[in-house]
């Protein structure tokens, strides 16, 4: 579903990423993780559309990113660490912009966001106008407005950061949900109890260079992940 | 107290220049500043010379006519333009939260405030002002109690417009409420507000006797009469009378001084109610409409827009006024027909085709300067990675945003057209070919204003007046709508005297039709691979 290849950004002269290569599978969860400044966010925008990059290639679905951006788009969603969206709009003004966005009907939109919004409880907030939302909030519509075009893959960054405990239970459960129907799902977090938990594949990078990667089996053989990822970090 | 006070006001002043400077490189923020002081000095450049015009305009024995009227002027600038910026300055600014948290009292929060506001103030005051009274004080060989009084005088001249229009601003907000339609009730009232204050300055204006004919005792003793504040300023000035600077300053201190007084018993209150948004109560989802990605598109666009009183006056305003203008003609036909008569261009035409030209022209010039497009891109600022996920083409996104500019020039010029054409007999033809002239000229105006922005974009901001009224793309779009709509003006003016007005619109619209299709080539090209990059 996600395939990257060589993968290299620049910032000016500073080369952010290096030569990058990962491949994640249908119906598969994969965990990035790193210190700040890694490069998680800078690849994770590139996999979304939203950030250009000079070498390499990310295929979604079969679809180059810089090639086709539409026809990748259209089977993705992305959900930012910081849930910046139009504060001008009604929680149900924007959920309705991206469902004509991705030309879902109506109908099928609507019974989505009701099921999702009270399970995320916001339901009663949808009319109100995102100005008044708090991060949270923010955050939950955010992620309403991931899930209710049903992607193919769902790329995540930081999604756990300012959501209720509530929330981000109801958050990894739909992951899985997700992950069960054929979605795959890409995300970074710093909160290693969830990979370890979530994730079926694990890529740690460093310096913008993965230093390790494979089955969260296998990192989390002999000890917890945490002791691994910071061990990775002490020997480098 | 006051060091507290000397903390938060010393805090203002670094938000207000980081402001200007963004987030910036050092070799970038020296462009950036380089740009800043030529736009200054530009405009200090301007303010001079229209000045000196003015001048150089009046008969011996009335320069004071320039104080008068730039004292008038000053102050009308300093009400109009800080009833947009009490919004996000005094009230509803961003580091509301933060100073609340400061261990400082509310007095100390509401007096740095006041006095940032205060400092803006000065300066679109002293901008139009100062550089008149200097050219007349050079003019007069006045000596330095005249300066004195000038600089001492000019301390106190903004306090009353900006207490007022503080006011007003307050008021506006405190009645539109958490209403869901907030914004709107907002825009509505405080464009009622300005519809207002323009025609009463209408009403007021010595326009009919023209300025050369107002004798300056007969000015000051009506500008006295309705703005005493200004008048005894303006005395002061003139007749070196430390009396009545003393009449100035008391009352506009006296004014400022009950203001802060009044404001001080309600700024936290309302500051603290403006954090909160609109609630619905027992909320139900309804059934949603589906719409084409153009059309969603569009909305979103209108919607930002609508919802941006300061987007609306700063990028609109020549729409509003031209919608005005129109209605104004129809009630006082003759006055224009004198108008047009005085002309010399105009008078190798027939009455009708004089003024269709003349009418057409106002709406180009209007047009030229309502430019929209020009910061849609750049107010998309953090929410900008919506567009660049979200399975949108550049060119649909381009699209909206050319229409909504395009909707804001062409409803108003149309009325406009409508309008004169009702009033003056124009022909089917003349109003068929105008109507698809404007139809043009908006997308022109929307395609160029994307063009610069996509040029000269600024995503990183924490105050959409910032990008609205400070960006580059803001000032080229504006300063280039004006210079575009002079040259209109010219080549309409000219052309009028050699060529069938019909033929010479007609000429104007084909230019316009062919610098569209060039503009979508270019945003189609190089405007998707600015974007891309951004």
């Amino acid at each position: 579903m996600l395939e990257i290849k060589n993968y290299h950004k620049y910032y000016g002269e500073k080369h952010a990423v290096k030569g990058i290569n990962l491949t994640v599978e249908k119906g598969e969860i994969f965990g990035f993780i790193g210190h700040n400044g890694a490069g998680k966010t800078t690849l994770i925008r590139s996999i979304c559309g939203i950030l250009n990059f000079e070498e390499g290639t990310i295929r979604i679905d079969g679809k180059d990113i810089q090639q086709d951006p539409i026809g990748c788009k259209k089977v993705l969603a992305y959900i930012p660490d910081n849930p910046d969206i139009y504060e001008n709009l009604t929680g149900i003004q924007y959920l309705n912009f991206v469902l004509n966005i991705f030309s879902v009907d109506p109908l099928q939109g609507k019974n989505e966001i009701e099921k999702l919004a009270k399970e995320f409880e916001i339901y009663d907030q949808l009319g109100d106008s995102i100005r008044s939302y708090s991060h949270g909030m923010k955050q939950k519509l955010v992620i309403l407005s991931a899930l209710i075009h049903h992607p193919k893959l769902l790329v995540l960054d930081e999604p756990f950061v300012g959501l209720d405990p509530k929330a981000a239970y109801l958050l990894k459960k739909k992951m899985h949900e997700m992950c069960e129907q054929g979605c795959s799902i890409f995300f970074s977090t710093h909160v290693l109890d969830v990979v370890e938990k979530l994730c079926d594949r694990i890529a740690i990078i460093q310096k913008g260079e993965i230093i390790k990667e494979g089955k969260t089996e296998d990192f989390t053989k002999d000890a917890s992940l945490e002791e691994v990822f910071l061990g990775l970090e002490h020997v480098e | 107290m006051l060091n507290k006070l000397g903390f938060c006001l010393r805090l203002q002043f670094r938000i207000m220049l980081n402001q200007s400077a963004g987030r910036l490189g050092n070799r970038k923020k020296r462009t950036k500043n380089g740009f800043v002081v030529l736009i200054a000095g530009l405009l200090i450049y301007l303010s001079v010379y229209y000045s000196l015009m003015l001048l150089n305009s009046f008969p011996p024995g009335y320069e004071s006519l320039l104080i008068l009227l730039m004292s008038l002027a000053g102050v009308s600038m300093v009400f109009f333009v800080s009833i947009q910026l009490a919004q996000g300055t005094l009230f509803a600014f961003r580091d509301f939260d933060f100073l609340m948290a400061l261990p400082v009292s509310r007095a100390v929060i509401m007096i740095s405030k006041i006095v940032s506001f205060l400092l803006i103030c000065y300066g679109y005051c002293g901008f139009i002002f100062l550089p008149a009274a200097v050219l007349y004080g050079v003019h007069v060989s006045a000596g330095f109690s005249t300066y004195l009084i000038v600089g001492v005088g000019f301390l106190f001249l903004p306090l009353i417009p900006m207490a007022l229009s503080s006011i007003l601003a307050l008021a506006i907000r405190i009645l539109a409420g958490r209403s869901r339609w907030q914004s709107l009730v907002s825009n509505l009232m405080s464009f009622a507000l300005f519809l207002i204050v323009f025609a009463g300055s209408m009403a007021l204006s010595f326009s009919s006797e023209g300025l050369i004919a107002i004798e300056p005792d007969r000015f000051l003793s009506q500008l006295t009469r309705f703005l005493p504040f200004v008048g005894w300023y303006a005395k002061a000035v003139i007749e070196t009378n430390y009396m009545a600077l003393a009449g100035s300053v008391l009352m506009s201190a006296g004014a400022f001084g009950l203001f802060v007084a009044l404001f001080n018993k309600t700024f936290i209150r309302v500051n603290s109610n403006l954090q909160e948004g609109y609630h619905v109560r027992n909320y139900r989802l309804k059934r949603l409409k589906r719409q084409g990605i153009f059309q969603t598109l569009f909305k979103k666009e209108l919607k930002k827009f609508l919802s941006n009183f300061m987007y609306v006056m700063n990028m609109a305003i020549g729409q509003i006024l031209l919608a005005v203008g129109a209605i104004y003609v129809l009630l006082n036909k003759d006055e224009f027909l004198t108008l047009t008569a005085s002309l010399p261009s105009l008078q190798a035409q027939e009455v009708t085709s004089s003024i269709f030209t003349l009418v057409v022209a106002l709406i180009l010039f209007f047009g030229l300067m309502s430019n929209t497009a020009a910061v849609s891109l750049s107010l998309e600022g953090k929410n900008f990675w919506i567009l660049r996920s979200l399975p949108i083409r550049p060119e649909e996104c381009f699209m909206a945003k050319v229409a909504v500019n395009a909707v804001v020039i062409i409803l108003p010029s149309w009325i406009t057209l409508l309008l004169s054409a009702v009033a003056f007999d124009f022909t089917i033809w003349m109003i068929l070919e105008a109507l698809s002239v404007i139809v043009a000229l908006g997308f022109f105006v929307g395609m160029l204003g994307l063009m610069i922005n996509l040029l000269f974009p600024r995503l990183d901001f924490d105050r959409e007046i910032l990008v609205i009224k400070q960006s580059a793309a803001s000032f080229i779009a504006v300063l280039g709508g004006v210079l575009l709509g002079i040259a209109c003006f010219y080549l309409l003016f000219q052309g009028a005297a050699r060529i069938e007005p019909l033929l010479l619109v007609g000429g104007v619209g084909l230019g316009f039709v062919l610098l569209d299709l060039i503009l979508w080539r270019l945003l189609t090209s190089l405007g998707v691979r600015l974007f891309n990059k951004l």
